[in-house]
């Protein structure tokens, strides 16, 4: 019984998950960004959207939470994550010699149970 | 692409150049960091420069920025790079040149506004002597800064206002320095006049002026020992141009002078209670800040209820009596300020306070004196030129007061004449590097002290009889020179003498 529920959670988790993904890919194209990769994995890490924007190559990462969740999506970018996503970062520019300007960004999302969005915010340059 | 802003920090009262370079870089991802040793507050500039730019509705550059504070193994302190390194990301972004031989100087406020910051009369007289031409302060530390001559001192009130006179888009008129009118000269909390009674210790505290002497006042509570104190700023002569700017380097390097606030043109009174610790009289910390002694550098050092006083914090203050200047040690860096003031103690003459008073009995035993008399050492005693006794003014004589007339001397009276005693002594002294007759070492006493023939053997009649030591002996001579020159006369004479002897230290039977 117990475990139904874990695993059903954890599989709404990554569905969740998936789903916001999508709708910040859809936003970032909209906003004139290039979509190069999604859930490029380095070592232990993954980013979930590398885009670029004009010349910048952007590191993105999303933030989704389900509205019965408790807390803000924003809150989950820890000092410790924002440090984790940095040496991801730094560890891409090295691997494929990228020599230009480059950042990190992050996409909050928060939808409710009918998959409607009641919070969405794209941050520029976190960490 | 790199960026330089010439800058400066401090240590103590010297200033050296600091090279704040900024290099803002296209390459990997942005980033924010300053080196150079920075300490706590120079390293939070970078949360306030942020802000700063952001507040003013400037873009804030997502690139990768790099501050160096050369040369690199000086620590940095302060706050006032704020101003050199947003000037530096501000002319990367708007393409602006940074005027040459220039010093920046100031903390950011988050508004984007600048605050006033302390230092700027030194980081200014750095200016100067280094020949450079301008420098960009705060406006409200503009004032301070354009003390000195021959820079422009340019102030800057918020980060927008410098952006466009560093585009030629307006102007902004250095600050010309105003001299201060009489008005702006604080009035003396006492006139000498409104003091009743006290003509010896009046006379004391006039004798103690000219010469630049120490003075210990004995007294009951409410005698007005305090009352003298207060009133002797009014007698001392004006502070001198050079005088005043040695002041007001103390006052801006330890920030004690207001928003505003330019030259300091009134002698400095300080007075501070006993419960001072022994950094905060002599100066400490390690950065070390000036003392008490410091701040009372050319003015006066009143230390009531001097008994109170902490035994350690008595002696720190033997060295600086002598010698004008202190240098405090530390593992960091090695810091000297000048130490040259007037101390002017005040104490009872028993724990009870009224030993010799002709009204009350004095409850206090004579080992309960000694013990309370103890508390003062012999060398702090020797370094104090005049001892006077301060006792209770008669009652009638104070309602009779009230009810006379007649005026007695007003404060601007009694300093002219103690003006024309210094001038004598600035002529006596015009090749040695003293002003009064109060820092005269044996050397110079032999060389300018000319003894008349019957003081000599008043003298030497006094030494015997007193039992006077070597150094009372000298100082008596010394006392003796200022109250000779408060009578502009050439040779020290018999009356001199016969009164210098008044103000010994008195002995407990």
């Amino acid at each position: 019984m117990n475990d139904d529920i874990v695993i059903r959670n954890s599989r709404s988790k990554i569905e969740l998950g998936m789903k916001g993904e999508y709708l910040a890919v859809e936003f970032l194209k909209k906003s004139g960004y290039r979509i190069l990769k999604r859930n490029h994995r380095i070592g232990h890490s993954d980013i979930d959207i590398l885009a670029q924007d004009e010349e910048t190559l952007v590191f993105v990462e999303v933030r989704t939470k389900s509205r019965e969740d408790r807390g803000m999506p924003e809150d989950t970018l820890t000092a410790k994550k924002l440090r984790q996503m940095k040496k991801t970062a730094e560890l891409y520019l090295v691997f494929n010699h990228f020599e230009g300007p480059a950042r990190l960004d992050a996409v909050c999302i928060v939808l409710d149970e009918t998959d409607r969005v009641k919070h969405f915010e794209h941050y520029i340059g976190v960490g | 692409m790199l960026i330089k802003v010439t800058s400066v920090s401090f240590s103590g009262l010297t200033t050296i150049r600091i090279d704040v370079e900024v290099n803002i870089a296209d390459k990997g991802l942005p980033s924010f960091d300053i080196v150079g040793l920075p300490n706590k507050a120079v390293a939070e500039s970078k949360e306030r420069v942020r802000t700063a730019l952001i507040n003013s509705n400037l873009t804030f550059p997502l690139r990768r920025i790099t501050v160096n504070l050369a040369p690199g193994d000086v620590p940095k302190e302060g706050a006032f790079y704020d101003l050199p390194i947003a000037v530096g990301i501000l002319s990367e972004i708007k393409g602006f040149e940074i005027p040459e031989a220039s010093i920046f100087f100031g903390e950011l406020s988050l508004d984007g506004s600048l605050r006033h910051t302390k230092g700027a009369l030194l980081a200014a007289l750095f200016a100067k002597e280094n020949k450079l031409n301008s420098i960009f302060v705060p406006e409200q530390s503009a004032n301070e800064a354009s003390v000195v001559k021959g820079i422009d001192v340019f102030p800057v009130r918020n980060l927008n206002q410098l952006i466009h006179y560093l585009n030629s888009e307006i102007e902004i008129k250095p600050t010309v320095y105003k001299s201060p009118t009489m008005e702006n000269r604080e009035t003396v909390e006492f006139d000498m006049s409104e003091v009743m009674g006290q003509e010896q210790a009046k006379r004391a505290l006039e004798i103690a002026a000219a010469g630049g002497h120490n003075v210990l006042m004995i007294g009951s509570p409410g005698s007005g020992k305090t009352m003298l104190a207060r009133a002797l700023p009014g007698i001392m002569p004006l502070l001198s141009e050079e005088e005043s700017l040695e002041v007001t380097k103390i006052y801006s390097s330890s920030g004690n002078i207001p928003p505003g606030g330019s030259l300091i043109v009134n002698r400095p009174f300080r007075s501070p209670h006993h419960i001072i610790s022994q950094a905060g009289l002599v100066g400490g910390g390690a950065h070390p800040q000036p003392g008490e002694i410091s701040l009372a550098h050319r003015g006066i050092l009143f230390l009531d209820e001097f008994n109170e006083f902490p035994r350690s914090v008595i002696e720190a203050l033997r060295q600086p009596i002598e010698d004008g200047k202190l240098t405090i040690s530390r593992s960091l860096e090695r810091v000297t300020y000048p130490s040259r003031f007037m101390l002017i103690a005040a104490a009872n003459p028993c724990p009870c306070g009224y030993l010799d008073d002709e009204t009350k009995k004095c409850t206090c035993t004579r080992r309960e004196i000694i013990r309370y008399r103890k508390k003062l050492s012999g060398p702090i005693l020797d370094r104090i030129d005049l001892h006077v006794d301060v006792p209770v003014v008669d009652i009638k004589k104070l309602a009779g007061g009230f009810n006379n007339s007649f005026r007695k001397e007003s404060s601007c009276d009694i300093r002219n004449r103690i003006t024309i005693a210094r001038t004598i002594q600035q002529r006596r002294f015009n090749n040695e590097a003293i002003h009064t007759n109060s820092e005269m070492k044996n050397r110079l006493i032999r060389k300018y002290i000319r003894l008349g023939p019957d003081s000599n053997s008043m003298l030497m009649e006094a030494a015997r009889s007193f039992q006077l030591s070597a150094r009372s002996y000298l100082k008596i001579i010394k006392l003796a020179r200022t109250i000779a020159d408060l009578d502009q006369v050439q040779d020290v004479e018999g009356p001199h003498i016969a009164e210098a002897l008044q103000y010994r230290p008195r002995v407990i039977e």
